[in-house]
């Protein structure tokens, strides 16, 4: 609260501040709020969501022109009292009013947080958010002490996140450091329903490049940018969580074939991987991987428990999300610069696989299957017509960087995320030509078997 | 709050359907706010209500942690007062420009735990866990105050855009 003329006023000798106070705003107790009009009559009711913004405010569902939300705007005070809902104490926040935020990332952030709680009230279609009234906190007071002790949490964050990123600092190629950091939070902070995407920027869409947890692994499965938790945390770059399961964020058959209806195509129409995420998922998290500000990924968790996540996982994984951002940019810069390639005439085998693609969405199917598509899909087109039409099968990152075949947008770093993606779909579909690291920033085709190219 | 001594208002006490005054005697949550002398606002939860002869509300709410409310009321500070079923979601507020502090009576403590045996029921079933229900039952014991009010206006508050007409 630096800048204020008086600090505020935290009661008798506690410091109180909101960071302590997280728990009070994960929705499991309903705070109360009481407002004033002009002619100062009093309005009290329940609030379905205080949202923590940052140490000094919070913000305030406001799903309904009411008269709290006249009282709001007119007097342009609030006071809330909040409980804690594993200790029971209960705390009074006096707040001023500061502004409505009715789109961006806080206010998405609490949409989907707000979905989860209507669906878990029953409230599900009742509650809508209309924007995010953020509010200054300009006194927090105790009213009464902790009457249950604190649980001990299952999972001692700090330590657990150290061993997390001690694991991810030992990744030596990108598709090590994406298994290694699955496995990671899979085994010190016990959250064993995982994925990583990655930003396809010519779609708007992302692709799963490693997956933890599940009994398919749905490597190549796709989420729209703006689809679910996933799209909606790439899209506003923000975390969205959501602590009991709401279908407007649901991904499944149905929620699917409504966008595919609503865009005018057959489900057939549309080729890709199965979304291999729990049938009945309770909580869910997805966090933006960010370099330079830039998307460069998504880390996704998700659990059949409600309330799994709540701020301290929130924290936990940011913090892995942002490692995971930094080393990836690492692993991708590390490009050796000697470029000889090996070029001789395609051995002949006794098998043909017919590989056909599609120029609309650069699909490539094998044998009448599915294989990958998007930039991974360019990017393995160019790569077998230049094995088979000049017999080329070694290739630097550095020369498919510079294809313009290959529409990579200019500030496309993430060239060997796409890359992991395409040969994982090459091992998952076992076809007889894969992809295989000669050394840094360089992969050598095997093919084992003559390739017959078709368009279209 | 004697019948007797009922002050002589501005804008005559609202007469509160017998319905009404049996749904805010039944076990529901119930949140209030003051208006105290700074003007603001300040928000209180109660433990139970009771309408007595000629329509005034008693509403009895723990001593310990409602030191602002206390004060407010103490200052006869403007009310509103909101009870809410949390399986219904059922909701009414009763509002006043005035309240003030009341003795306890006899029929305040029948009242109260009749009411939160009620509404601990209520928690239950609507899955609190043990800890926060039985944190809840030990307001019985706890010292409570008694502030009452005659409600001037009361509105139906139940959750969506109906929320806010005047009964």
């Amino acid at each position: 609260m630096s800048g204020d003329p008086k600090p505020p006023d935290h009661g008798a000798g506690a410091v109180l501040t909101l960071d302590a106070l997280r728990d009070c705003f994960e929705g499991a107790v309903p705070a109360v709020l009481a407002t004033v009009d002009p002619a100062g009559v009093p309005n009290v009711s329940y609030i379905s969501q205080i949202h923590y913004v940052d140490p000094d405010r919070v913000a305030l569902s406001y799903q309904f022109f009411n008269k709290t939300r006249r009282n709001i705007l007119s007097t342009r005070t609030a006071s809330v009292e909040v409980v804690d809902p594993l200790t029971t104490a209960f705390y009074q926040l006096d707040l001023d009013f500061e502004t409505t935020q009715s789109e961006g990332p806080l206010f998405e952030s609490m949409k989907a947080r707000l979905a989860g709680i209507a669906s878990h009230a029953g409230m599900a279609g009742v509650f809508r958010l209309m924007g995010a009234d953020i509010f200054r906190v300009r006194a927090i007071r105790q009213v009464l002490p902790p009457k249950v002790p604190r649980p001990v949490p299952p999972v001692a964050a700090l330590p657990a996140l150290r061993r997390v990123l001690g694991e991810m600092a030992r990744a030596v190629t990108l598709g090590d450091l994406y298994d290694r950091t699955l496995d990671a939070i899979a085994r010190h902070l016990g959250i064993t329903n995982l994925m990583i995407f990655v930003p396809d920027e010519t779609r708007l869409a992302l692709d799963a490049v490693a997956t933890w947890g599940y009994t398919a692994s749905g490597i190549g499965s796709e989420v729209r940018l703006g689809d679910g938790v996933i799209g909606v945390a790439a899209r506003e770059k923000v975390a969205i969580r959501i602590d009991h399961m709401s279908s407007d964020y649901l991904y499944g058959t149905a929620v699917r074939n409504g966008l595919l209806a609503d865009a005018g195509r057959d489900r057939a129409d549309e080729p890709g991987v199965a979304f291999p995420g729990l049938a009945r998922p309770e909580s869910q998290i997805a966090l933006p991987v960010l370099w330079q500000n830039r998307l460069v990924g998504v880390l996704f968790a998700e659990s059949p428990a409600p309330l799994r996540f709540m701020h301290e996982e929130e924290d936990t994984l940011a913090c892995v999300a942002a490692a995971l951002a930094a080393h990836a940019a690492v692993l991708e810069a590390e490009e050796d610069a000697e470029a000889s390639f090996d070029q001789r005439p395609a051995t002949r085998f006794d098998t043909t696989l017919t590989l056909r693609h599609f120029a609309a969405d650069d699909s490539i199917f094998a044998g009448g299957d599915y294989v990958v598509k998007g930039v991974a899909g360019a990017i393995f087109w160019k790569l077998v017509r230049a094995y088979v039409t000049a017999g080329t099968s070694e290739f630097s990152n550095r020369e498919l960087r510079l294809a313009p075949e290959l529409r990579l947008p200019s500030h496309a770093e993430n060239l060997e995320a796409r890359l992991v993606l395409l040969e994982r779909r090459l091992q998952e579909k076992a076809l007889p030509i894969q992809m295989e690291k000669i050394g840094r920033g360089r992969f050598r085709l095997v093919v084992r078997a003559n390739l017959a190219l078709q368009e279209g | 709050m004697g019948h007797e001594k009922r002050p002589t208002a501005a804008r005559d006490a609202f007469h509160l359907p017998d319905e009404i005054a049996g749904f805010i005697e039944s076990g529901v949550s119930i949140i209030l706010a003051v208006v105290g002398p700074d003007g603001r606002a300040k928000a209180g939860r109660a433990l139970a209500a009771r309408v007595v002869a000629g329509g005034a509300i008693r509403v009895i709410y723990p001593a310990e942690g409602n030191g602002a409310i206390t004060a407010a009321v103490a200052a006869g500070g403007p009310i509103a007062v909101t009870f809410s079923a949390p399986m219904s979601h059922r909701t009414i507020q009763l509002k006043a420009m005035s309240s003030r502090a009341e003795a306890f009576e006899p029929e305040d403590r029948t009242g109260l735990d009749r009411q939160i045996d009620a509404f601990a029921a209520v928690l239950r079933a609507i899955g609190y866990g043990p800890a926060f229900v039985q944190s809840f039952c030990d307001n019985r014991s706890q010292s409570v105050f008694v502030l009452g009010f005659r409600p001037e206006t009361a509105f139906e508050q139940t959750p969506g855009p109906g929320a806010g007409r005047e009964l």
